[in-house]
């Protein structure tokens, strides 16, 4: 289980977030709702280590992560603009954790490519990103961040960047894909039906403070 | 070509900021400026300093010049302002000729326009004694134009005007490009805004697309002052006896005269007007904002008479003043191959030597500007990322803005400036290789890290940290992600680093022993004897060091993929 335990940030001289603590549990989702710029990216990327909290601590399964850097901690991380690497091909995208993991290239991809198949992606392995959809690059992104088997998913307004139809198939296809692989994810969103789509409970980050919503 | 100039044509990365930082910097990333900040302060801040402590309390001199002296001596005087008039009267013609074909290009649609742009790159490439030798061979007493000129009575040789071409062959792409990159960047609402409004063309130009494009264009032309202001190599080689600036006086002094302390206020002089300049450059360059997204306005192919003699008036200007030197060297130095008297050089050991020299000077400093310009622009990174941490806010810190500016200092202060404090500072190792490639590399490195920096803010922060949450330590994140997206880059800072060094000229001419000699010094020796035959091997000279500057440009530089489009 990952648990945030009383997180505290400032950002430009403002709290961001004042004692923040959340847990979640494992194989569940939980949805963070919120205004822009209320602090629930922050809070995404302290529990994956990018950022530091000023106060406060992250656990995982009962032991304090909070000096571990990124890599370390097993989380992986979906951004907002899907961040796949321009410079590799969609199967490389995908590749990449397991190659990080040590496993050598040429298995790796053949990983990646099994992996793009259940994904409905199969004829784009050697395609370049830029070259997909909105919903295929979301896709790749989601199959990169599932192959290393991550101890928890992070997801970021992943389908903000989409279109509304796009966006619902997605939510559904998603939501079907991270209960199927029995992952614990942290919906980082500010859009309220997404988060009933896909999450069992609902937080808001509410003037640094969490709400709970359901 | 100094490396100020070229600085016009590399990428910009003056706005701080930029996307989010990955937050706290490790011990290692803390320590990466170190070295470049020792390397600077050894070479440019140390030998500036004794520069200025001997211009202002001299030491060298038995009878000393005073501070004010400089204006009391009206040979003095004359060359200061000289060297101040003629950078301004090139920003004047460079504005007035560069802007309407920045419009050209800018707006309309014709084929080749594409070419014409990335022509525009050549003069920042081309060797400054290169640039000379073209205009000579087009307008000198025995050139292409100047043969037929001189036979009608009409003598160039000492009068202001080869300077001041060959001035505007360098400046006139700084602003053309400026002024094209400005002009994309206003946006097609407000000019069609302004249009439904009741404004003509011509006064929507003035009301919109003047005010948008105005900051660009003035920081451009203080590049532009800069260039002139501080330039040597085609002051020394085509002012003549009356119209060379101030800083070919401060060589004449301490190479010629041995007069020291006076070339040394003469240079403190020069150093304070460059400063103003600078001042002024940076302060427009922190009101500029960094471009938003905007809605382009769209090119349209050329309609009516006007804007068909508006295209071809444009690329013929740009012919004149950019293209024909550069065809001059080659016709006149393909002549002198060929038929005259210039193939012998090639062969010279001389020539060989010269040719081993440039390039071995040039491949350590490469290597050297490369290894110091990636520390200096990822301490530009850490140094950022360390003040948004310190801070929690976006505000930038104190130092790492320092930090960037740093990376612009070796283009404020001139050549012939580092070269003497160089002297000055270390007389017992002025005949030392170690200080002329550092020289080298100082003029150099900042192209590389300028053009990183740039680079790396406008890299999105996410790729790196998704690698990271993917498992890969830092280093493999700079290895697998960051580097290869900022190669580009990377090689388009080492080629405008390459074309430094290879056609570097002031400090050599200070600092390298004879047995240094380098192709633009052998092509200045060749100039400055007298014969046919001589000027035909400076041609051939000029002509080989032309294909090498634009050779290695190229190689380096490499095509553009298309995911380095995308990235």
């Amino acid at each position: 289980m990952l648990e945030l335990r009383d997180i505290s940030k400032q950002w430009d001289h403002r709290p961001l977030l004042a004692g923040v603590s959340l847990q979640l549990p494992a194989g569940e989702t939980v949805a963070l709702l919120g205004a822009s710029g209320s602090g629930k990216s922050t809070l995404l990327k302290i529990a994956a280590g990018l950022e530091a909290p000023e106060r406060g601590s992250v656990w995982f399964d009962g032991q304090d992560i909070t000096a571990w850097p990124p890599e370390r901690r097993g989380f992986a991380l979906m951004f907002q603009d899907f961040a796949l690497f321009p410079h590799l091909s969609v199967q490389d995208n995908v590749a990449f954790g397991l190659v990080e993991q040590g496993q050598r290239k040429a298995a790796a991809r053949e990983q990646a490519r099994e992996m793009l198949a259940r994904f409905g992606l199969a004829d784009r392995a050697t395609a370049r990103v830029w070259t997909l959809s909105g919903g295929e690059q979301q896709r790749v992104a989601l199959a990169r961040a599932l192959i290393t088997r991550p101890r928890a998913l992070l997801l970021d307004e992943p389908f903000s960047a989409l279109d509304t139809a796009l966006r619902e198939q997605l939510r559904n296809e998603f939501h079907d894909r991270i209960t199927e692989a029995g992952m614990s994810a942290l919906l980082v969103t500010h859009d309220e039906a997404e988060a009933r789509a896909m999450a069992q409970h609902a937080w808001a980050l509410e003037a640094g403070r969490l709400v709970p919503r359901w | 070509m100094t490396p100020l100039r070229r600085f016009a044509a590399s990428p910009q990365g003056d706005h701080a900021g930029g996307p989010a930082k990955p937050a706290p910097p490790r011990v290692l990333t803390k320590a990466l400026p170190v070295l470049p900040l020792v390397f600077l302060a050894v070479v440019l801040v140390a030998p500036v300093l004794r520069l200025l402590a001997e211009g202002l309390a001299p030491e060298v001199d038995a009878e000393p010049l005073r501070w004010l002296d400089v204006w009391q001596d009206d040979f003095l005087r004359w060359r200061v302002l000289w060297s101040f008039a003629q950078a301004a009267i090139t920003c004047a013609l460079a504005l007035l000729l560069g802007l309407p074909i920045a419009w050209v290009l800018a707006r309309l649609e014709f084929p080749g326009r594409a070419l014409a742009l990335r022509l525009l790159m050549l003069p920042f490439v081309v060797p400054t004694l290169v640039a000379a030798l073209g205009v000579l061979a087009l307008w000198g007493p025995r050139g292409l134009l100047g043969a037929p000129l001189a036979t009608a009575g009409i003598d160039l040789q000492d009068t202001p005007w080869l300077l001041l071409y060959g001035n505007l062959f360098f400046n006139l792409c700084v602003v053309v490009r400026a002024g094209v990159d400005a002009l994309e960047q206003v946006s097609a609402t407000r000019l069609a805004a302004a249009r439904t409004l009741g404004a003509s063309p011509w006064r929507a130009f003035w009301r919109v697309e003047w005010p948008a494009i105005a900051p660009w264009l003035a920081s451009a032309l203080c590049l532009v002052f800069l260039y002139c202001f501080a330039g040597f190599g085609l002051a020394l080689v085509l002012g003549g006896q009356r119209y060379a600036t101030a800083e070919v006086e401060i060589y004449t002094l301490v190479a010629h005269e041995l007069e020291l302390g006076r070339a040394s206020v003469l240079a403190v002089w020069m150093l304070a007007l460059t400063g103003a300049v600078a001042l002024a450059y940076a302060a427009i360059e922190r009101r500029l904002a960094a471009p938003g997204r905007v809605v382009p306005v769209l090119r349209q192919r050329p309609r009516g008479f006007g804007q068909w003699l508006a295209l071809w008036g444009a690329l013929a200007l740009l012919a004149v003043v950019c293209a024909a030197p550069l065809l001059a060297i080659v016709w006149q130095g393909g002549r002198a191959l060929l038929v005259g008297q210039g193939a012998a050089v090639l062969t010279e050991p001389d020539t060989l030597a010269a040719l081993w020299n440039t390039l071995r000077f040039s491949a350590t400093a490469l290597v050297c500007a490369t290894a110091l310009g990636l520390l200096h622009a990822l301490g530009v990174r850490a140094l950022d990322a360390a003040a948004q941490a310190r801070h929690a806010g976006p505000a930038p810190g104190v130092l790492a803005l320092l930090w960037r500016a740093a990376a612009f200092l070796p283009f404020v202060v001139s050549s012939v400036t580092v070269a003497f404090g160089l002297l000055l500072l270390y007389p017992d190792a002025s005949a030392s290789l170690v200080l002329l490639i550092g020289a080298y590399v100082l003029l150099a490195y900042p192209f590389v890290a300028k053009s990183l920096a740039a680079a790396l803010d406008g890299l999105p922060a996410s790729l790196a940290q998704a690698a990271a949450t993917l498992g890969a330590r830092p280093g493999r994140v700079f290895w697998r992600v960051t580097l290869p997206l900022v190669a580009p880059a990377l090689r388009r800072g080492m080629a405008f680093a390459a074309a430094t060094a290879l056609g570097e000229f002031a400090v050599t001419l200070f600092l390298a022993r004879p047995e240094w000699t380098t192709l633009s010094t052998l092509i200045y020796q060749h100039l400055g004897r007298p014969g046919q035959a001589n000027l035909d091997a400076a041609l051939v000279l000029s002509g080989l060091l032309m294909l090498l500057a634009l050779g290695a440009f190229s190689l380096i530089e490499g095509r553009q993929r298309e995911n380095e489009r995308h990235a």
